[in-house]
């Protein structure tokens, strides 16, 4: 699996170079691909998401100069802003058992995290990675041509606020939290970039020929 | 014949799927891998592409409906037998959860193999050769001129395993084949030539083609932007079109800064850009060969002056346009293009303000450094760019005697498309530009 680290990119800009990497994946032009980046303040709502979940007005919003992209992905609302690592890994499914690969994604940031001293969890029935009960980690995943975008967000240093305007996830009463908050200081986004782009090549390997 | 397209069984523990949206209607012709509707389960969102080329002969499952695994969502009408052993070799080893290949549409490697179509059928010997017979996807396109490749098991494990591109190597074998010995070579020649890499299990990090080769891991790729391919493509398509000729001129723009002082006094500030724009606007009024178009291979003499200003923002360079100028005063230019780098700077501005411009001005600012050669803003003719503005001692005369003064200078270049505009004609409208600025422009 190749890595690719982008730097901060727009929300709509990084949708266009994962469908371009998704294009030759399918056609075989390029290996398994992790695209590990930053974007500005938005908001995200997947197609089964309820707009409900955001407690922001339109004018709110607007105000504060963010946007709500809905996109095709599954899972409900989430935030992405400074501070927090994006992956978006461009995986060839032969074989399609996503919920395998969803398994896959959070033992990757399971491990990735641990790393700095954080344990973490899944939780029954609910997709992310979580810390002592509040997410760390919030995972939703497209496919097109058996190849996967979009992919999973994990809570490094950002502010935590822009959780607080929405029901997590769609899960009301439940909390985000980040490596930040847990370790009492802040890590550096690089180390934690490694760790992340190691687990996923260890995990995320081999679907292609599964 | 008629083929059932299923709900794909997409994990061991998804037992049912959402039908999102259709992306065909009945009687639509498809082709084999068409996406041809999106479904969502839990957390994963996934475009079902079709298992046959055919017509959509019907949809059974609606919107919205949930639809367990393996019920039929769709019949699709093939012409051809869809399951004919020419075109659909056997399936991979039978795996547990009993996989069919011609019902869901399983992106196997192995019924690829036999395929003519692009992007890239790698040659059926690829999966005979690789020892273990494991189906792994290899890298290695296949040859352009569709003419097989002919390896032996070594070979294709060599290959595999250093990611070659077998249809690059000379062979020395018969008929051309790739050798043990021409792999080995080739590897020593490369090798020769790279710095040295690990060498990495292909399925754990085959060799990027989006990456060029002697990128380091904390090397970071940046991919173009919309924005910057658009640049990207302009300038290039500019420099190839036109062929630029420079002027520069040097300018005493001690009337302007003395214009502009005053007026700061007042509370008004300006900057020196709209003053620039308006000298280019009553100069462009007697050169009329540099406000215009280049269409095919004619000229096209603009009446209106709609000036292009570059202008830096965060996402890239972007040159609204100050529309009808030659109608506007001083202080409406300086109004209008400080409304628009604005409007440019919040991503706020509308892509007919940045369209239609018959000539433009780049303004880089104070730390514009001496004098820039500018590229030419297709199908324009003509652009002129400001340097700093610098204190300088000249000689001027004053009282009737020559005198060593100090003077703000500002080097100013005109750019210009040499097909059409020959060298007196560029050369009289620069130096008509900073007659004007020289005597100074209040309004």
């Amino acid at each position: 699996m190749n890595v690719a680290w982008l730097g901060e990119v727009d929300y709509r800009e990084a949708l266009g170079v994962q469908l371009d990497f998704l294009a030759r994946r399918a056609a075989r032009e390029i290996p398994d691909t992790l695209l590990l980046l930053t974007h500005p303040t938005v908001y995200t709502l997947g197609r089964t998401g309820n707009a409900a979940n955001l407690l922001l007005s339109e004018t709110e919003l607007a105000q504060a100069g963010i946007s709500l992209e809905r996109v095709a992905r599954g899972g409900d609302i989430t935030w992405h802003g400074p501070g927090q690592l994006v992956g978006y890994p461009i995986v060839l499914m032969s074989r399609p058992d996503l919920h395998r690969y969803l398994r896959a994604i959070e033992a990757a940031l399971i491990e990735a995290v641990a790393r700095f001293g954080l344990a973490c969890e899944r939780e029954e029935g609910l997709t992310g990675v979580w810390a002592g009960g509040r997410k760390i980690a919030s995972i939703g995943v497209g496919v097109k041509r058996w190849v996967t975008y979009h992919g999973f967000a994990l809570n490094v240093s950002n502010d935590l606020a822009g959780f607080r305007k929405i029901h997590l996830c769609g899960l009301k009463g439940r909390e985000a939290t980040s490596m930040a908050e847990i370790l009492g200081a802040t890590p550096a986004m690089a180390p934690v970039r490694e760790a992340v782009a190691s687990a996923c090549r260890r995990h995320l390997a081999g679907f292609a020929d599964a | 014949m008629l083929i059932d397209v299923v709900m794909p069984q997409l994990g061991e523990s998804v037992i049912e799927g959402t039908v999102v949206k259709w992306l065909v209607k009945p009687g639509d012709a498809v082709a084999k891998d068409q996406a041809l509707l999106e479904i969502s389960t839990d957390k994963v969102d996934a475009e079902i592409p079709s298992p046959v080329a055919g017509v959509v002969a019907g949809l059974v499952a609606k919107e919205g409906e949930v639809v367990p695994i393996k019920a039929v969502i769709a019949r699709i009408e093939t012409e051809a037998p869809a399951a004919s052993p020419s075109i659909v070799p056997p399936v991979a080893p039978a795996e547990t959860t009993g996989w069919d290949e011609a019902h869901e549409g399983m992106p196997s490697w192995i019924s690829r193999k036999g395929e003519a179509a692009p992007p890239i059928p790698p040659a059926p010997q690829h999966v005979q050769a690789v020892p273990g017979g494991d189906g792994r996807p290899s890298f290695f396109p296949a040859p352009a001129s569709g003419a097989r490749l002919r390896i032996t098991p070594v070979v294709a494990r060599m290959a595999a395993e250093h990611a070659l591109d077998l249809s690059k190597m000379t062979g020395t074998g018969i008929d051309g084949r790739v050798t043990k010995a021409d792999v080995e070579r080739f590897l020593a020649e490369e090798s020769a030539e790279m710095p040295a890499e690990p060498t990495v299990p292909v399925h754990a990090a085959p060799p990027a083609q989006v990456a060029p080769a002697g990128l380091a891991s904390d090397d970071q790729v940046i991919p173009f932007s919309p924005i910057r391919k658009k640049i990207a493509e302009r300038m290039v398509r500019s420099k190839q079109t036109s062929p630029h000729v420079h002027a520069v001129a040097e300018i005493d723009m001690h009337r302007i800064m003395a214009f502009r002082d005053a007026r700061k006094a007042e509370g008004t500030t300006l900057t020196v850009l709209p003053f620039v724009l308006a000298a280019a606007v009553r100069a462009l009024a007697e050169f009329p060969a540099l406000n215009a178009w280049v269409v095919g291979e004619s000229l096209v003499l603009k009446k209106a002056v709609h000036l292009g200003v570059a202008v830096e923002t965060e996402r890239g360079l972007m040159v609204p346009v100050v529309r009808d100028a030659q109608t506007l005063s001083l202080a409406e230019i300086s109004r209008t293009v400080d409304e628009l780098a604005a409007r440019a700077r919040e991503k706020k501005i509308t892509p007919d303000e940045l369209n239609g411009g018959t000539f433009s001005v780049s303004n880089p600012g104070p730390r514009g450094n001496l004098f820039g050669t500018p590229i030419i803003n297709q199908p324009q003719v003509g652009i002129l760019r400001m340097g700093q503005i610098v204190k300088r001692p000249v000689v001027a005369e004053v009282e009737g005697a020559d005198s060593i003064v100090i003077r703000p200078m500002m080097y100013l270049v005109l750019g210009y498309d040499h097909r059409v505009v020959d060298g007196v004609t560029g050369n009289g409208f620069l130096f008509r530009v900073r007659e004007i600025l020289e005597q100074g422009l209040t309004s």
